[in-house]
């Protein structure tokens, strides 16, 4: 055997079992939920399988044509370096007025899968603060009505006027978040982080 | 004798240039201004169409995730392709990391020529092998078991490129030229929870003790170029006629990956070098005062 060939056969062997050893501590440790709720492109994958399947190139970031993507940072743990949006700043658009959704074909790896409708989306689910929404606070406010991609699918209107969110239509878009006139918004997006529904 | 430091380092330059202008192309592609080629260093796409993909990513994701991916194949097959043929040019033609490396290697040595005697005989650091093999198995085995393409994250070439390419969204100005984003990324850097800085300044400190100590003993990726390049064509070769010179050692003294340039040949009895760590970097062809090496492709098998 080659000296060369010997190097790589121990060097690897020996690595491969420490490897083995740290993953399975790590996995036991449960060190894939190191992480903060993060808002994912539209077709993500559910979160654990997210992480695995993501190659962390940014392309996705890259083709967005709102610059809504962008890298997490270190702080967010296991998350670091995988794709995520702050709906406060800059929300999904769903690629209206473009033919696909451009951070879904940029994707090399099934991280972010296909999806045939908008409302197989579901990036999470928006959740109305009614303490601090004007609506409940008998000021007339349709904002959040008038941005949502799904009006009264996603958002519907109670007897009161009163906007009303349907958990199973919401696609987590964040339109409404960016919209709401209130300072924080009154209608922030709840990531659908490990319980994402199935694209149907 | 003359060495040959004052001369112009063609491949040096060469090299610097070519790794410059990867970058380049990818902020271009992050700003817009150049969009045939997108992506960073751990996947790219060329032209909408043409994927590459880091050969060690591509198995990481695909053993994370545990599915085979066609791109990732195809993407990871073509560099690896790549390399098989030119050797292991990655490491020291591309990798942003090795850039930064090398430029700080540059600065180190001219600090050293400044505060100590000319002509002191440089203590050589050997390159280990066997520990980069041992970094690849570990991070492929972690990948494996814990469902996470474990050196995606926390990999300092990465790193290197997304502080350039990625983290500026957070910028305020909605156009930023380029000095808002030259302030935008050092404020992405420090943002980022100190880790980046903190694992940067980390390398190019201990680069002043170990010089190269993360290309020669602990880069999975420059494990997997070598093992797929270490017979690439594109070698350092010596002169036929100028094979019994006597030796003065520069050649191996100024090995950036610690290789024994002398030994490998007296060892091997061919014309060429063939070795894993060699990054086809040129350094040994520049330095050496009777210039009995350069670089170019194999042209007989038994070379």
């Amino acid at each position: 055997m080659t000296t060369s060939r010997r190097r790589f056969l121990f060097g690897t062997a020996a690595g491969a079992v420490a490897g083995g050893a740290a993953g399975a501590v790590f996995r036991a440790a449960g060190g894939k939920e190191w992480r903060p709720s993060l808002l994912r492109p539209p077709g993500a994958l559910p979160e654990s399988e997210f992480l695995a399947a993501c190659v962390r190139c940014g392309q996705c970031v890259e083709a967005c044509p709102f610059k809504t993507l962008d890298l997490a940072g270190a702080d967010a743990g296991v998350a670091l370096a995988t794709p995520y949006f702050d709906a406060e700043k800059i929300p999904c658009y769903l690629c209206q007025g473009y033919d696909d959704l451009k951070c879904i074909s940029a994707c090399p790896t099934k991280a972010l899968q296909p999806v045939k409708d908008l409302r197989a989306i579901a990036i999470g689910t928006a959740a109305i603060l009614e303490e601090k929404c004007l609506a409940f606070n008998r000021v007339v406010c349709r904002s959040c009505w008038h941005a949502c991609p799904l009006p009264n699918e996603a958002i519907f209107f109670d007897s009161m006027l009163r906007p009303v969110v349907n958990e199973d239509a919401c696609i987590g878009c964040g339109l409404c978040t960016l919209a709401c006139p209130t300072e924080p918004t009154s209608i922030p997006i709840l990531p659908a982080a490990d319980e994402r529904r199935e694209g149907s | 004798m003359r060495s040959g430091k004052g001369r112009f380092r063609a491949w040096t330059w060469a090299r610097r240039s070519t790794a410059i202008l990867f970058l380049a192309l990818l902020f271009c592609g992050t700003r817009e201004w150049f969009v045939w080629f997108k992506g960073s260093t751990t996947a790219t796409t060329l032209f909408d169409l043409v994927p590459f993909v880091d050969p060690l990513a591509a198995i990481e994701v695909m053993a994370a995730a545990r599915a085979v991916e066609w791109t990732l194949i195809i993407g990871g097959g073509l560099l690896l392709f790549f390399s098989l043929v030119m050797g292991p040019v990655f490491c020291g033609w591309i990798c942003p990391l090795g850039l930064l490396l090398d430029l700080n290697g540059g600065f180190r040595s001219r600090l050293i020529g400044f505060f100590f005697r000319k002509g002191q005989k440089r203590k050589v650091n050997a390159i280990r092998p066997t520990s980069r093999y041992a970094s690849l198995g570990f991070v492929l085995a972690f990948s494996l078991v814990a469902g996470l393409p474990l050196f995606q994250m926390i990999s300092p070439i990465n790193l290197v490129a997304w502080c350039l390419l990625f983290f500026h969204s957070s910028t305020s100005v909605a156009d930023p030229g380029f000095w808002e984003l030259c302030a935008a990324a050092a404020g992405s850097v420090i943002s980022a929870g100190g880790y980046l800085l903190l694992l940067l300044a980390l390398i190019v400190a201990v680069e002043y003790a170990l010089p190269r100590i993360w290309c020669r003993a602990l880069c999975p990726l420059g494990a997997i170029h070598g093992l797929a390049g270490r017979r690439g064509l594109f070698r350092v070769r010596l002169d036929s006629e100028k094979l019994d010179h006597e030796p003065c050692g520069q050649c191996t003294a100024n090995c950036p990956m610690g290789i024994d340039v002398l030994a490998e040949f007296a060892a091997q009895k061919r014309r060429s070098i063939v070795h894993e760590g060699c990054t086809r970097c040129g350094a040994c062809v520049e330095v050496c005062p009777r210039r009995v090496y350069h670089l170019g492709f194999r042209s007989q098998p038994s070379d």
